[in-house]
Protein backbone atom coordinates (compact mmCIF):
# COMPACT_ATOMS: atom_id res chain seq x y z
CA UNK A 1 0.00 0.00 0.00
CA UNK A 2 1.31 3.48 -0.71
CA UNK A 3 1.93 5.40 2.51
CA UNK A 4 -0.76 8.07 2.14
CA UNK A 5 -3.41 5.50 1.28
CA UNK A 6 -2.28 3.31 4.20
CA UNK A 7 -2.53 6.10 6.76
CA UNK A 8 -5.92 7.26 5.47
CA UNK A 9 -7.21 3.68 5.53
CA UNK A 10 -6.18 3.33 9.17
CA UNK A 11 -7.86 6.62 10.07
CA UNK A 12 -11.05 5.28 8.48
CA UNK A 13 -10.84 1.80 10.05
CA UNK A 14 -14.21 0.05 10.04
CA UNK A 15 -16.65 0.66 12.87
CA UNK A 16 -18.11 -1.82 15.30
CA UNK A 17 -21.49 -3.39 15.58
CA UNK A 18 -24.23 -1.15 16.98
CA UNK A 19 -26.99 -2.68 19.06
CA UNK A 20 -30.38 -0.96 19.43
CA UNK A 21 -30.90 0.03 23.07
CA UNK A 22 -34.45 -0.39 24.32
CA UNK A 23 -33.90 1.92 27.28
CA UNK A 24 -34.15 5.03 25.14
CA UNK A 25 -36.08 5.54 21.87
CA UNK A 26 -33.77 5.53 18.82
CA UNK A 27 -30.65 4.93 20.90
CA UNK A 28 -27.99 2.38 20.11
CA UNK A 29 -24.83 1.17 21.79
CA UNK A 30 -21.60 0.52 19.94
CA UNK A 31 -20.08 -2.74 21.08
CA UNK A 32 -16.45 -2.95 22.15
CA UNK A 33 -14.72 -6.19 23.04
CA UNK A 34 -16.69 -9.43 23.26
CA UNK A 35 -15.31 -11.75 25.92
CA UNK A 36 -16.36 -15.34 26.56
CA UNK A 37 -15.66 -17.91 29.26
CA UNK A 38 -15.14 -21.55 28.45
CA UNK A 39 -15.93 -24.28 30.99
CA UNK A 40 -18.16 -21.91 32.96
CA UNK A 41 -21.33 -23.91 32.37
CA UNK A 42 -21.47 -26.95 34.65
CA UNK A 43 -22.43 -29.41 31.90
CA UNK A 44 -19.64 -28.16 29.64
CA UNK A 45 -17.17 -28.40 32.51
CA UNK A 46 -18.38 -31.95 33.20
CA UNK A 47 -17.39 -32.91 29.63
CA UNK A 48 -13.78 -32.85 30.90
CA UNK A 49 -14.55 -35.05 33.94
CA UNK A 50 -11.67 -37.43 34.52
CA UNK A 51 -9.45 -35.62 31.99
CA UNK A 52 -8.26 -32.54 33.83
CA UNK A 53 -5.71 -34.30 36.01
CA UNK A 54 -3.98 -35.82 32.95
CA UNK A 55 -1.93 -34.23 30.14
CA UNK A 56 -2.27 -31.77 28.58
CA UNK A 57 -4.30 -30.13 31.35
CA UNK A 58 -2.53 -31.56 34.45
CA UNK A 59 -5.01 -29.95 36.83
CA UNK A 60 -8.41 -28.25 36.84
CA UNK A 61 -8.41 -24.60 35.71
CA UNK A 62 -7.99 -22.24 38.65
CA UNK A 63 -8.65 -19.01 36.73
CA UNK A 64 -11.50 -18.20 34.34
CA UNK A 65 -10.82 -19.70 30.89
CA UNK A 66 -11.32 -16.58 28.81
CA UNK A 67 -11.36 -15.98 25.09
CA UNK A 68 -12.21 -13.12 22.76
CA UNK A 69 -14.66 -13.07 19.86
CA UNK A 70 -13.07 -10.55 17.46
CA UNK A 71 -14.88 -7.85 15.45
CA UNK A 72 -15.17 -9.97 12.28
CA UNK A 73 -17.39 -12.41 14.19
CA UNK A 74 -19.94 -9.80 15.34
CA UNK A 75 -23.16 -9.73 13.32
CA UNK A 76 -26.62 -8.52 14.26
CA UNK A 77 -29.63 -10.80 14.71
CA UNK A 78 -31.25 -11.73 11.41
CA UNK A 79 -27.98 -12.19 9.51
CA UNK A 80 -27.39 -15.04 7.11
CA UNK A 81 -23.98 -16.39 8.13
CA UNK A 82 -21.81 -18.10 5.52
CA UNK A 83 -19.96 -21.21 6.62
CA UNK A 84 -16.67 -22.26 5.07
CA UNK A 85 -17.02 -25.13 2.63
CA UNK A 86 -14.89 -27.24 5.03
CA UNK A 87 -17.22 -26.56 7.97
CA UNK A 88 -19.95 -29.21 8.10
CA UNK A 89 -21.60 -28.06 11.31
CA UNK A 90 -21.13 -25.49 14.05
CA UNK A 91 -21.78 -25.73 17.74
CA UNK A 92 -24.34 -23.13 18.83
CA UNK A 93 -23.75 -21.95 22.39
CA UNK A 94 -26.61 -19.68 23.41
CA UNK A 95 -25.50 -17.06 25.92
CA UNK A 96 -26.77 -14.17 27.95
CA UNK A 97 -24.81 -11.13 26.78
CA UNK A 98 -23.93 -8.67 29.54
CA UNK A 99 -23.21 -5.15 28.23
CA UNK A 100 -21.41 -2.62 30.37
CA UNK A 101 -22.43 1.01 30.61
CA UNK A 102 -19.34 2.19 32.48
CA UNK A 103 -15.69 1.17 32.81
CA UNK A 104 -14.88 -1.52 35.34
CA UNK A 105 -11.47 -2.25 36.87
CA UNK A 106 -10.40 -4.09 40.02
CA UNK A 107 -14.06 -4.14 40.97
CA UNK A 108 -16.20 -5.92 43.55
CA UNK A 109 -19.28 -7.88 42.51
CA UNK A 110 -21.42 -4.98 43.76
CA UNK A 111 -19.55 -2.47 41.63
CA UNK A 112 -19.85 -4.84 38.68
CA UNK A 113 -23.63 -5.06 39.10
CA UNK A 114 -23.91 -1.26 38.99
CA UNK A 115 -21.77 -1.01 35.82
CA UNK A 116 -24.13 -3.21 33.79
CA UNK A 117 -26.14 -1.23 31.23
CA UNK A 118 -28.25 -4.13 30.05
CA UNK A 119 -28.54 -7.57 28.56
CA UNK A 120 -28.75 -9.06 25.11
CA UNK A 121 -28.54 -12.52 23.55
CA UNK A 122 -25.52 -13.90 21.75
CA UNK A 123 -24.69 -17.19 20.10
CA UNK A 124 -21.08 -18.26 20.35
CA UNK A 125 -20.52 -20.36 17.23
CA UNK A 126 -17.57 -22.74 17.03
CA UNK A 127 -16.29 -25.50 14.86
CA UNK A 128 -16.74 -28.26 17.47
CA UNK A 129 -13.47 -29.04 19.25
CA UNK A 130 -12.74 -31.49 22.07
CA UNK A 131 -9.45 -29.99 23.20
CA UNK A 132 -9.30 -26.87 25.32
CA UNK A 133 -5.50 -26.87 25.40
CA UNK A 134 -4.71 -24.26 22.73
CA UNK A 135 -6.69 -21.10 21.91
CA UNK A 136 -9.41 -22.12 19.44
CA UNK A 137 -8.81 -19.29 16.98
CA UNK A 138 -9.62 -21.12 13.76
CA UNK A 139 -12.59 -22.81 15.44
CA UNK A 140 -14.10 -19.69 17.06
CA UNK A 141 -13.06 -16.62 15.03
CA UNK A 142 -14.60 -17.20 11.62
CA UNK A 143 -16.64 -14.40 10.07
CA UNK A 144 -20.11 -14.12 11.57
CA UNK A 145 -19.40 -16.58 14.40
CA UNK A 146 -20.93 -14.31 17.05
CA UNK A 147 -24.48 -13.23 16.16
CA UNK A 148 -25.84 -10.75 18.72
CA UNK A 149 -29.20 -9.14 19.42
CA UNK A 150 -31.84 -8.39 18.47
CA UNK A 151 -31.46 -5.56 20.97
CA UNK A 152 -30.09 -4.52 24.33
CA UNK A 153 -32.65 -4.62 27.15
CA UNK A 154 -32.06 -2.26 30.09
CA UNK A 155 -30.78 -3.84 33.27
CA UNK A 156 -33.89 -2.92 35.25
CA UNK A 157 -36.17 -4.70 32.76
CA UNK A 158 -34.63 -8.10 33.48
CA UNK A 159 -35.26 -9.97 36.72
CA UNK A 160 -32.48 -11.99 38.27
CA UNK A 161 -29.76 -12.40 35.58
CA UNK A 162 -28.56 -15.53 37.34
CA UNK A 163 -31.84 -17.39 36.78
CA UNK A 164 -32.56 -17.03 33.06
CA UNK A 165 -33.41 -20.01 30.86
CA UNK A 166 -31.68 -20.04 27.47
CA UNK A 167 -33.05 -22.20 24.66
CA UNK A 168 -31.54 -23.01 21.26
CA UNK A 169 -33.92 -24.12 18.51
CA UNK A 170 -32.66 -25.39 15.17
CA UNK A 171 -35.28 -25.41 12.41
CA UNK A 172 -37.98 -25.07 15.03
CA UNK A 173 -36.82 -28.03 17.14
CA UNK A 174 -35.45 -27.55 20.65
CA UNK A 175 -31.75 -28.49 20.43
CA UNK A 176 -30.42 -27.32 23.79
CA UNK A 177 -31.66 -25.78 26.98
CA UNK A 178 -29.53 -24.30 29.72
CA UNK A 179 -29.78 -21.60 32.37
CA UNK A 180 -27.57 -18.91 33.79
CA UNK A 181 -28.28 -20.66 37.12
CA UNK A 182 -26.05 -23.48 35.83
CA UNK A 183 -22.93 -21.31 35.60
CA UNK A 184 -19.91 -21.84 37.85
CA UNK A 185 -19.42 -18.07 38.17
CA UNK A 186 -22.43 -15.79 38.53
CA UNK A 187 -22.78 -12.84 36.16
CA UNK A 188 -21.39 -10.27 38.58
CA UNK A 189 -18.69 -12.61 39.94
CA UNK A 190 -17.28 -13.20 36.47
CA UNK A 191 -17.26 -9.46 35.65
CA UNK A 192 -15.47 -8.74 38.91
CA UNK A 193 -12.93 -11.50 38.33
CA UNK A 194 -12.11 -10.38 34.76
CA UNK A 195 -11.78 -6.78 35.96
CA UNK A 196 -8.98 -7.75 38.34
CA UNK A 197 -6.55 -7.80 35.42
CA UNK A 198 -8.40 -6.41 32.38
CA UNK A 199 -10.17 -3.06 32.41
CA UNK A 200 -13.59 -3.45 30.85
CA UNK A 201 -15.04 -0.51 28.96
CA UNK A 202 -18.56 0.74 28.35
CA UNK A 203 -19.88 -1.23 25.39
CA UNK A 204 -17.91 -4.36 26.20
CA UNK A 205 -20.02 -7.51 26.05
CA UNK A 206 -19.38 -10.54 28.25
CA UNK A 207 -20.88 -13.91 27.32
CA UNK A 208 -22.52 -15.77 30.19
CA UNK A 209 -23.29 -19.30 29.09
CA UNK A 210 -21.60 -22.30 27.56
CA UNK A 211 -18.79 -21.85 25.01
CA UNK A 212 -19.82 -24.99 23.14
CA UNK A 213 -23.00 -27.01 23.26
CA UNK A 214 -24.38 -30.23 21.81
CA UNK A 215 -26.64 -28.14 19.55
CA UNK A 216 -24.96 -28.45 16.14
CA UNK A 217 -26.33 -26.62 13.12
CA UNK A 218 -25.54 -27.24 9.44
CA UNK A 219 -25.75 -25.32 6.17
CA UNK A 220 -29.30 -24.18 5.56
CA UNK A 221 -30.31 -24.28 9.22
CA UNK A 222 -32.37 -21.54 10.82
CA UNK A 223 -31.39 -21.00 14.45
CA UNK A 224 -33.27 -19.20 17.23
CA UNK A 225 -31.80 -18.49 20.66
CA UNK A 226 -34.32 -17.27 23.21
CA UNK A 227 -34.26 -15.77 26.68
CA UNK A 228 -37.85 -15.00 27.63
CA UNK A 229 -37.13 -11.74 29.43
CA UNK A 230 -35.17 -10.36 26.44
CA UNK A 231 -36.47 -11.88 23.22
CA UNK A 232 -35.16 -14.10 20.42
CA UNK A 233 -31.91 -13.89 18.48
CA UNK A 234 -32.17 -15.55 15.11
CA UNK A 235 -29.85 -16.27 12.22
CA UNK A 236 -29.41 -18.73 9.41
CA UNK A 237 -26.43 -20.60 8.04
CA UNK A 238 -25.58 -20.56 4.35
CA UNK A 239 -22.87 -21.95 2.13
CA UNK A 240 -19.86 -19.72 1.46
CA UNK A 241 -21.17 -18.40 -1.90
CA UNK A 242 -23.44 -15.95 -0.07
CA UNK A 243 -20.53 -14.93 2.13
CA UNK A 244 -21.60 -12.43 4.78
CA UNK A 245 -19.15 -9.56 5.20
CA UNK A 246 -18.51 -8.58 8.80
CA UNK A 247 -19.64 -5.21 10.07
CA UNK A 248 -22.76 -3.20 10.67
CA UNK A 249 -26.01 -4.57 9.33
CA UNK A 250 -29.55 -3.35 9.56
CA UNK B 1 6.47 7.96 6.96
CA UNK B 2 7.02 7.39 10.67
CA UNK B 3 3.89 8.53 12.46
CA UNK B 4 3.19 8.48 16.18
CA UNK B 5 0.13 9.40 18.23
CA UNK B 6 0.88 11.58 21.21
CA UNK B 7 -0.88 13.78 23.73
CA UNK B 8 0.57 17.26 24.02
CA UNK B 9 -0.90 20.44 25.48
CA UNK B 10 -4.25 18.74 25.93
CA UNK B 11 -4.52 17.57 22.33
CA UNK B 12 -4.27 14.01 21.04
CA UNK B 13 -2.43 14.41 17.77
CA UNK B 14 -0.18 12.76 15.25
CA UNK B 15 3.56 13.38 15.44
CA UNK B 16 6.28 12.67 12.91
CA UNK B 17 9.86 11.55 13.43
CA UNK B 18 12.51 14.21 12.76
CA UNK B 19 15.40 12.04 14.04
CA UNK B 20 17.68 12.92 16.97
CA UNK B 21 14.76 12.21 19.35
CA UNK B 22 12.87 15.21 17.97
CA UNK B 23 9.32 15.07 16.67
CA UNK B 24 7.10 17.42 14.72
CA UNK B 25 3.54 17.61 16.01
CA UNK B 26 0.53 17.93 13.75
CA UNK B 27 -0.08 21.40 15.25
CA UNK B 28 3.29 22.56 13.90
CA UNK B 29 5.38 22.50 17.08
CA UNK B 30 8.70 20.72 17.27
CA UNK B 31 9.39 18.86 20.55
CA UNK B 32 11.79 16.48 22.14
CA UNK B 33 10.49 12.90 22.60
CA UNK B 34 10.39 13.44 26.37
CA UNK B 35 8.03 16.40 26.16
CA UNK B 36 4.93 14.48 25.09
CA UNK B 37 2.88 11.50 26.28
CA UNK B 38 3.08 8.66 23.80
CA UNK B 39 0.00 6.67 22.83
CA UNK B 40 -0.02 3.43 20.86
CA UNK B 41 0.48 4.49 17.20
CA UNK B 42 -2.81 2.86 16.23
CA UNK B 43 -5.84 1.81 18.23
CA UNK B 44 -5.78 -1.88 17.39
CA UNK B 45 -9.07 -3.39 16.24
CA UNK B 46 -8.39 -7.13 16.40
CA UNK B 47 -4.93 -8.22 17.58
CA UNK B 48 -3.68 -11.69 16.76
CA UNK B 49 -0.46 -12.76 18.46
CA UNK B 50 1.73 -15.73 17.65
CA UNK B 51 3.28 -18.13 20.11
CA UNK B 52 6.33 -20.25 19.39
CA UNK B 53 6.97 -18.64 15.99
CA UNK B 54 10.76 -18.72 16.22
CA UNK B 55 12.36 -22.16 16.29
CA UNK B 56 14.99 -21.14 18.85
CA UNK B 57 12.32 -19.75 21.20
CA UNK B 58 10.14 -22.87 20.87
CA UNK B 59 13.19 -24.93 21.83
CA UNK B 60 13.90 -22.59 24.75
CA UNK B 61 10.40 -23.28 26.08
CA UNK B 62 10.83 -27.02 25.42
CA UNK B 63 8.22 -27.16 22.67
CA UNK B 64 8.65 -28.55 19.22
CA UNK B 65 7.89 -26.09 16.44
CA UNK B 66 4.17 -26.15 15.64
CA UNK B 67 2.81 -27.45 12.32
CA UNK B 68 -0.01 -24.87 12.33
CA UNK B 69 0.47 -21.34 13.73
CA UNK B 70 -0.25 -21.09 17.45
CA UNK B 71 -2.34 -17.93 17.55
CA UNK B 72 -4.12 -16.14 20.36
CA UNK B 73 -5.99 -12.85 20.64
CA UNK B 74 -5.01 -9.83 22.70
CA UNK B 75 -7.56 -7.54 24.37
CA UNK B 76 -7.60 -3.85 23.46
CA UNK B 77 -7.20 -2.96 27.12
CA UNK B 78 -3.66 -4.36 27.27
CA UNK B 79 -1.97 -1.73 25.06
CA UNK B 80 0.12 1.19 26.27
CA UNK B 81 2.40 3.57 24.38
CA UNK B 82 6.12 4.27 24.23
CA UNK B 83 7.76 5.39 27.49
CA UNK B 84 4.88 4.09 29.60
CA UNK B 85 4.88 1.86 32.63
CA UNK B 86 3.88 -1.79 32.76
CA UNK B 87 2.55 -3.35 35.93
CA UNK B 88 4.23 -6.35 37.52
CA UNK B 89 1.77 -8.17 39.81
CA UNK B 90 3.04 -8.29 43.38
CA UNK B 91 2.95 -12.12 43.45
CA UNK B 92 4.71 -12.65 40.10
CA UNK B 93 7.97 -14.63 40.26
CA UNK B 94 8.63 -14.65 36.50
CA UNK B 95 7.51 -11.89 34.19
CA UNK B 96 9.31 -11.61 30.85
CA UNK B 97 9.26 -9.32 27.81
CA UNK B 98 8.82 -10.49 24.23
CA UNK B 99 10.13 -8.23 21.47
CA UNK B 100 7.92 -8.68 18.40
CA UNK B 101 7.52 -7.17 14.96
CA UNK B 102 3.90 -5.95 14.75
CA UNK B 103 2.27 -5.95 11.31
CA UNK B 104 -0.53 -3.43 10.78
CA UNK B 105 -3.18 -4.45 8.24
CA UNK B 106 -4.30 -1.59 5.99
CA UNK B 107 -7.25 -2.98 4.07
CA UNK B 108 -9.87 -5.68 4.23
CA UNK B 109 -8.60 -9.05 3.09
CA UNK B 110 -10.10 -12.51 2.92
CA UNK B 111 -8.72 -15.64 1.30
CA UNK B 112 -5.59 -14.05 -0.06
CA UNK B 113 -2.46 -15.83 -1.19
CA UNK B 114 1.00 -15.36 0.25
CA UNK B 115 1.97 -13.60 -2.99
CA UNK B 116 -0.73 -10.94 -2.42
CA UNK B 117 -0.23 -10.59 1.31
CA UNK B 118 2.11 -7.60 1.47
CA UNK B 119 -0.33 -5.53 -0.64
CA UNK B 120 -2.59 -5.44 2.44
CA UNK B 121 0.03 -4.27 4.94
CA UNK B 122 -0.12 -0.60 5.96
CA UNK B 123 3.04 -0.70 8.03
CA UNK B 124 4.93 -1.96 11.04
CA UNK B 125 5.60 -1.12 14.64
CA UNK B 126 7.28 -2.70 17.68
CA UNK B 127 5.35 -4.62 20.33
CA UNK B 128 6.52 -5.89 23.68
CA UNK B 129 4.20 -8.78 24.50
CA UNK B 130 4.88 -9.28 28.22
CA UNK B 131 3.92 -12.59 29.86
CA UNK B 132 3.39 -13.41 33.53
CA UNK B 133 4.41 -17.04 33.50
CA UNK B 134 3.18 -17.69 37.07
CA UNK B 135 -0.38 -17.57 35.74
CA UNK B 136 0.04 -20.10 32.92
CA UNK B 137 -2.63 -22.77 32.83
CA UNK B 138 -3.19 -25.45 30.22
CA UNK B 139 -6.55 -24.13 29.03
CA UNK B 140 -6.55 -22.00 25.88
CA UNK B 141 -2.86 -21.61 26.66
CA UNK B 142 -1.39 -18.98 26.68
CA UNK B 143 -4.39 -17.83 28.71
CA UNK B 144 -5.50 -14.23 29.08
CA UNK B 145 -4.32 -13.80 32.70
CA UNK B 146 -0.80 -14.41 31.29
CA UNK B 147 -0.99 -12.42 28.05
CA UNK B 148 -4.00 -10.12 28.29
CA UNK B 149 -3.30 -7.91 31.26
CA UNK B 150 -3.72 -4.15 31.44
CA UNK B 151 -0.50 -2.29 30.47
CA UNK B 152 1.27 -5.49 29.41
CA UNK B 153 1.52 -4.74 25.68
CA UNK B 154 3.60 -1.63 24.99
CA UNK B 155 3.28 -0.67 21.30
CA UNK B 156 5.23 1.91 19.27
CA UNK B 157 6.79 4.39 19.10
CA UNK B 158 5.85 4.74 15.42
CA UNK B 159 3.70 3.28 12.77
CA UNK B 160 6.32 2.97 10.01
CA UNK B 161 4.64 2.73 6.62
CA UNK B 162 5.43 -0.38 4.58
CA UNK B 163 7.33 1.53 1.86
CA UNK B 164 10.09 2.27 4.40
CA UNK B 165 10.67 -1.41 5.23
CA UNK B 166 11.81 -3.11 2.02
CA UNK B 167 12.40 -6.51 3.64
CA UNK B 168 10.44 -7.05 6.86
CA UNK B 169 11.66 -10.66 6.91
CA UNK B 170 15.24 -9.59 7.53
CA UNK B 171 15.27 -7.24 10.53
CA UNK B 172 17.38 -7.55 13.66
CA UNK B 173 15.45 -7.56 16.95
CA UNK B 174 16.96 -6.98 20.36
CA UNK B 175 15.88 -6.39 23.92
CA UNK B 176 17.85 -4.87 26.74
CA UNK B 177 17.04 -4.74 30.45
CA UNK B 178 18.70 -1.85 32.27
CA UNK B 179 21.11 -1.45 29.37
CA UNK B 180 22.20 -5.11 29.20
CA UNK B 181 21.27 -6.88 25.96
CA UNK B 182 19.35 -10.05 26.84
CA UNK B 183 17.59 -11.01 23.60
CA UNK B 184 18.79 -10.92 20.01
CA UNK B 185 17.28 -12.37 16.89
CA UNK B 186 16.26 -11.74 13.31
CA UNK B 187 12.82 -11.82 11.72
CA UNK B 188 14.19 -14.16 9.02
CA UNK B 189 14.02 -16.95 11.64
CA UNK B 190 10.23 -16.88 11.93
CA UNK B 191 8.67 -20.30 11.40
CA UNK B 192 5.58 -18.82 9.73
CA UNK B 193 6.54 -15.74 7.69
CA UNK B 194 4.44 -12.57 7.52
CA UNK B 195 2.87 -13.59 4.17
CA UNK B 196 2.20 -17.10 5.49
CA UNK B 197 0.48 -15.70 8.59
CA UNK B 198 -1.68 -13.29 6.59
CA UNK B 199 -2.64 -16.06 4.14
CA UNK B 200 -3.44 -18.50 6.97
CA UNK B 201 -5.49 -16.04 9.03
CA UNK B 202 -7.37 -14.69 6.02
CA UNK B 203 -8.30 -18.26 5.02
CA UNK B 204 -10.81 -18.38 7.88
CA UNK B 205 -11.32 -14.79 9.07
CA UNK B 206 -11.59 -11.43 7.36
CA UNK B 207 -8.74 -9.11 8.34
CA UNK B 208 -9.44 -5.42 8.24
CA UNK B 209 -7.74 -2.02 8.45
CA UNK B 210 -6.41 -1.55 11.95
CA UNK B 211 -5.94 -5.23 12.68
CA UNK B 212 -2.59 -6.11 14.15
CA UNK B 213 -0.48 -9.27 13.95
CA UNK B 214 2.24 -9.75 16.58
CA UNK B 215 4.60 -12.15 14.89
CA UNK B 216 6.28 -13.86 17.85
CA UNK B 217 9.61 -13.54 19.61
CA UNK B 218 13.05 -15.18 19.36
CA UNK B 219 14.90 -16.79 22.25
CA UNK B 220 16.41 -14.86 25.13
CA UNK B 221 13.84 -14.44 27.87
CA UNK B 222 14.68 -12.83 31.19
CA UNK B 223 12.79 -11.74 34.27
CA UNK B 224 11.90 -8.04 34.49
CA UNK B 225 11.85 -6.79 38.08
CA UNK B 226 10.08 -3.64 39.22
CA UNK B 227 12.10 -0.58 38.25
CA UNK B 228 13.70 -2.23 35.21
CA UNK B 229 13.89 -0.22 32.01
CA UNK B 230 13.12 -2.59 29.15
CA UNK B 231 13.98 -1.51 25.60
CA UNK B 232 12.65 -3.58 22.71
CA UNK B 233 14.16 -2.50 19.41
CA UNK B 234 13.72 -3.57 15.81
CA UNK B 235 16.03 -2.33 13.11
CA UNK B 236 14.38 0.28 10.81
CA UNK B 237 11.14 0.12 12.82
CA UNK B 238 11.77 1.62 16.23
CA UNK B 239 13.05 1.55 19.75
CA UNK B 240 10.28 1.05 22.30
CA UNK B 241 11.07 2.00 25.90
CA UNK B 242 9.10 0.72 28.88
CA UNK B 243 9.55 0.68 32.65
CA UNK B 244 8.31 -1.99 35.03
CA UNK B 245 6.40 -0.87 38.12
CA UNK B 246 4.99 -3.07 40.85
CA UNK B 247 1.23 -3.19 41.27
CA UNK B 248 1.20 -1.80 44.81
CA UNK B 249 3.02 1.35 43.71
CA UNK B 250 1.07 1.71 40.46
CA UNK B 251 -2.32 1.50 42.13
CA UNK B 252 -1.44 3.41 45.29
CA UNK B 253 -3.82 6.39 45.63
CA UNK B 254 -2.25 9.67 44.59
CA UNK B 255 0.37 8.15 42.34
CA UNK B 256 0.99 9.84 39.00
CA UNK B 257 -1.12 8.14 36.30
Amino acid sequence: MDPTHALLALDAAPGRLKLPYRGSPGASVQLGSVIGLALNERRELASLDGLTSAPPYQKPAQRPVLYLKPANTHVISGTQIALNAQTEAVSVAGCLGIVLGAPLARASAGEAARAILGYTIAADLSVPHDSYYRPAIRQKCQDGFCPIGPWLSPRASIGDPDALDITVEIDGVLAYRTSTADLVRSTTALLAEISQFMTLQAGDLILAGPSQSPAHARHGAHVAVSIAAIGTLDFSLAADAAHAEPGDRP
Amino acid sequence: MRRARVASNGIIQYAFDLGDERIKLADGRICHQHEVDWLPPIEPRTTIALGLNYADHAKELAFKAPSEPLAFLKPRSSFVGHRSRTVRPDDAAYMHYECELAVVIGQRCRNISEAQAYQHVAGYTVANDYAIRDYLENYYRPNLPVKGRDTCTPLGPWLVTADEIPDPMNLRLSTSVNGVVTQQGNTRDMIFSIPALIAWLSSFMTLDAGDLILTGTPEGLADTPAGAEVVTEIEQVGRLVNTIVNATDYYAPGQRG
